[in-house]
């Protein structure tokens, strides 16, 4: 149970470092952030 | 050769006649408004001796003293 | 990418075009209540911005752009605004119409952008600011003339006052169901014709180009010099473009400059509208700025409110910040033991993820979250006031002897606290490479973070003596320490200005705004933003980090290591059992530990020895707070601490008589027993430690280490603080079996001391400590700093190079300083 729960939370934490990772590096090739919301990305651009 | 900015006393106005040096420089000085026919004051230099702060067009701007040197001015 | 505008009919957008520092971003919030920081300096805002916001049934996006004063487009930076203007940006809707900012006290200079703005055809409106500036200075304009001039609306607006922002609103959504006109300057002749040819040459390589040019674009490529712009068309009509844009050129010119060309034909027409749409009735003045500044940029004067302005800063964030941080730290305290307490007792691992992970972690971080707090709010009040334009003109010549600019000074400064704040600040600086060699520069500087290593190393190695006489040999190595990072960072300046980001030119010519009484309300949205997004930083991504750090110390769990340090216990409480069995004894025949414990004037012995003991102890902590720093009015308060303890003693005998010594005992086993439990307890953590994964790492990379006299113990340590220096604080504490211990406890820099490497010399000497020191001062352990570096240079090269370099530098100068100070016998 105890180790159980432990495992859950490493296992967050390794996603979420992963997700952050993947969503920078998606950033670095000029793509749309992984959405954390605290830079409010407008509406796409019109045509594009 | 022409006086310029940088040879301007603090509270002194003049009249920019020239601007040269290097095109992308020379092309900054002239979209702030430092123009051949511009009145322009120094107002102040900084304690070092560089940069020095002028007046014109009604605002204040700060040049260093080898942009300054760039800008030809006749005295009144 | 094309500019086509299929906005709906209800749904629209413009673009918030002007000078720097001309209300443009608070004009923004206004309209759309966006949170986004404005500050008096000019370019404090680099990117575009974006809100929306309703105007009856129609939803407006507001697109806020970096100010500027030209659309010259020299630089892909400068690009951004003509970019904006045709819709060419990703992420950002292209718009159906201007919103045009400009500054009714230095109308001239804001024209020049707006004429250029205008010449794109967009329809558009005129925001007219400052004019209460204006009129204070006797500068009256008529907006009924200018309008009819520029061929557009003018709305007179004064956000603070919140006038006028209505008003705009239903103009913009009036003007966008009307084309827009182009305006058309009287350019010279031939200067006309070179831009239509030019244009047509455009247009015929719009396929190749991937997007249909306008006449302004011709404009800028036919001025402006070596602009991202022709590179593209370069391209697109090769070595033949380059001829006939040449021959364009030449002929435009005729004979002069071509931007004396375009500024004269622009400030000529600016010039003859002024005189119809704007009156001077007062002769100018000194106004209350020009007051001001006689004396913040006085030769003596300036240099003297610089010098006590940027103390205070330093002031407030080492010495205000203070009780706050340790208000925090008791919180963590308090809050780990609380939740350690609804923890079932027998759950040791979820106890230790959440006290020296979560807690442990997110706490230690949040505790410098007052020193952020306070180093924005004298940057915010200092932006707001305009005195950040100020400290760079008293700057810029020592910068620029360094290859910098004034402008590199104030991050620089703000890296001291964090490096952080100081790459964010960075976007003040207006030339790309010397903004780059600046955010290159700011992680040298000692941050907040480097003091607790310092203070740590410096208290169990350095000797407390003065040298000269007066100076502190401590602090004198402390100060050193912080000029370490800066004589790295100046031949670094000069390598890096000289050699790859050499600029052509890098023009200082900076608006010297008036000054403005900060604005309460602005100040306390950068607090909330900058503290919020600290918070949620430590709270998700530090949060992560530290229960990873926390797992691969604790994995894989040994249980002979449990079992034996449990013996151990074992064996110190049946110590404790047999102690206390032998002073019962002693006191009374045939009596037991437990009825010693049991007896009642035994008992009220031990309460008044515990009390005394308690007493003792509060005074000795006030007497070393109150002459810590006063050697012998410090031995003096001790011995007459000594006095007052033994005469309370002498007068506890009298009245517990035999009952004292048996009470004493007790006192004196329970106090052994839980040094001896806690002891245990430190061994079994540092020997878990070293089965763990992160304790075989640091075995793995000891032969790396070795030159810089570090054992394996040290170099993991370091290695566990490169997301964040500050961890080396916790992680030494746990390996060198002492738990959690913070810098200021004397019993790491004791353990520290008594360390003993493997052949059982001590491991720690003056050589090692100060190469430990070096490393940190050097080395780029923040994995903040770099995520920031990468976001404002828009790029993992410089974030890379960084962290390359420093790590490098870090190792060679750690290996030198501890080479050097070994031989000469440290």
């Amino acid at each position: 149970m105890e180790l159980a729960v432990v495992m859950v939370a490493v296992g967050i934490a390794l996603a979420f470092v992963g997700w952050r990772v993947f969503a920078t590096l998606r950033v670095a090739r000029g793509a749309g952030c992984g959405g954390c919301g605290s830079c409010k990305p407008g509406p796409t651009a019109a045509g594009s | 050769m022409a006086a310029t900015l940088a040879q301007l006393k603090p509270g002194q106005s003049a009249r920019v006649t020239d601007v040269r040096g290097d095109p992308v420089l020379q092309q900054r000085i002239l979209e702030m408004g430092i123009l051949p026919g511009t009145d322009i004051r120094l107002v102040r230099v900084a304690p070092l001796g560089d940069p020095m702060e002028f007046a014109v067009l009604g605002y204040n701007i700060s040049l260093r003293k080898s942009e300054a040197e760039c800008v030809c001015v006749e005295t009144a | 990418m094309t500019s086509a505008r299929h906005n709906r009919a209800d749904r629209h957008a413009v673009v918030l075009v002007g000078n720097p520092n001309v209300g443009k971003s608070s004009l923004f919030s206004a309209l759309t209540g966006a949170r986004q920081k404005i500050a008096n300096f000019p370019g404090v805002t680099v990117e575009a911005k974006l809100g929306t916001t309703r105007f009856e049934n129609t939803e407006l996006s507001v697109i806020d752009l970096p100010g500027t004063y030209s659309l010259a487009a020299r630089s892909p930076d400068e690009r951004v605004a003509i970019d904006a203007l045709l819709g060419r940006l990703e992420e950002v809707p292209a718009p159906d119409g201007v919103v045009l900012v400009l500054d009714a006290s230095s109308l001239d200079r804001n024209l020049y952008l707006g004429t250029q703005v205008l010449e794109f055809g967009l329809p558009a409106v005129v925001a007219l600011t400052m004019v209460d500036v204006a009129l204070s200075r006797g500068i009256r304009v008529d907006t009924a003339r200018l309008s009819q001039a520029l061929g557009v609306p003018v709305v007179e607006v004064n956000v603070p006052q919140g006038r006028g922002v209505e008003e705009l609103k239903s103009t913009i959504h009036r003007v966008l169901h009307h084309p827009g006109k182009a305006l058309e300057l009287p350019f010279p002749a031939e200067f006309r014709q070179a831009v239509d040819g030019l244009y047509g040459v455009l247009c015929d390589l719009s396929v190749d180009l991937g997007f249909k040019p306008t006449r302004p674009e011709a404009m800028r490529l036919l001025v402006d010099l070596g602009g991202p712009l022709h590179d593209e068309v370069r391209q697109a009509g090769g070595q033949a473009f380059d001829t006939k844009l040449a021959e364009f050129r030449a002929r435009a010119a005729d004979g002069r400059g071509l931007a004396l060309v375009e500024a004269n034909a622009r400030y000529g027409q600016i010039a003859a509208w002024m005189r119809e749409a704007r009156q001077v009735s007062a002769p100018e003045g000194r106004t209350l700025t020009d007051r001001v500044d006689a004396v913040l940029t006085h030769k003596v004067w300036g240099s003297l409110v610089f010098v006590v302005v940027m103390g205070l800063v330093f002031q407030s964030i080492y010495a205000w910040a203070e009780p706050l941080m340790n208000a925090i730290e008791g919180a963590f305290g308090w809050l780990g033991g609380t939740v350690a307490g609804w923890l079932p007792e027998d759950a040791a691992m979820l106890r230790s993820l959440v006290e020296d992970g979560v807690i442990g972690g997110v706490g230690g971080v949040l505790v410098f979250l007052p020193q952020i707090l306070f180093l924005f709010l004298f940057i915010a009040i200092l932006e707001d006031l305009g005195y950040m334009s100020r400290a760079a003109f008293l700057m810029d010549r020592i910068m620029a002897r360094f290859g910098l600019s004034g402008r590199s000074f104030i991050p620089l400064l703000s890296s001291f606290a964090c490096a952080i704040p100081g790459v964010m600040g960075t976007r003040v600086i207006e030339d790309r490479n010397t903004r780059l060699t600046t955010v290159f520069l700011a992680p040298f500087m000692s941050c907040s973070a480097r003091l607790p290593v310092y203070t740590l190393m410096i208290g169990a190695f350095v000797p407390k003596q003065t040298v000269l006489g007066f100076l502190g040999l401590q602090g004198l190595v402390l100060f050193a320490m912080y000029w370490v990072g800066v004589l790295a960072a100046i031949p670094t300046a000069l390598v890096l200005k000289k050699g790859i980001l050499r600029s052509r030119v890098t023009p200082f010519l900076m608006e010297m705004p008036s000054y403005k009484l900060p604005r309460p309300r602005n100040i306390a949205r950068v607090l909330y933003e900058r503290g919020g997004s600290f918070v949620k930083r430590a709270g998700t991504i530090i949060l992560a980090v530290s229960i990873i750090v926390w797992a691969a110390l604790w994995f894989p769990r040994s249980d002979d290591i449990t079992r034996a340090h449990e013996q151990r216990r074992e064996a110190a409480r049946a110590g404790h059992a047999a102690t206390l069995a032998a002073a019962a004894e002693a006191w009374r025949q045939g009596m037991t530990g437990p009825e010693l414990e049991a007896d009642p004037a035994v008992a009220a012995a031990l309460a008044d020895m515990r009390e005394l003991e308690a007493t003792d102890k509060a005074a000795r902590d006030r007497d070393e707070t109150e002459f810590g720093h006063d050697e012998t009015a410090l031995a003096e308060a001790q011995r007459a601490g000594r006095a007052a303890y033994e005469s309370s003693l002498l007068e506890l005998r009298r009245r517990h008589r035999g009952a004292l010594s048996p009470a004493m005992q007790m006192l004196a086993a329970e106090q052994e027993l839980e040094e001896g439990l806690a002891a245990i307890d430190n061994d079994e953590a540092a020997a878990h430690a070293e089965n763990s994964w992160l304790g075989r790492a640091g075995h793995v990379i000891e032969p790396a280490v070795r030159p810089l006299g570090w054992d394996w113990r040290i170099g993991m340590a370091a290695i566990a603080s490169f997301p964040a220096r500050e961890v080396i604080v916790g992680t030494l504490g746990t390996i060198f079996s002492l738990g959690d211990v913070d810098e200021q406890d004397e019993g790491l820099r004791g353990a520290l001391r008594n360390a003993r490497d493997r052949d059982g010399s001590p491991l720690f000497t003056l050589a090692t400590g100060l190469s430990v020191m070096v490393f940190f001062a050097l080395c780029c352990q923040c994995a903040a700093t770099l995520a920031v570096m990468r976001r404002e240079t828009n790029s993992w090269k410089w974030p890379a190079a960084s962290f390359f370099y420093m790590t490098t530098l870090a190792y060679l100068g750690a290996l030198m300083t501890y080479q050097v100070a070994h031989a000469l016998g440290g």
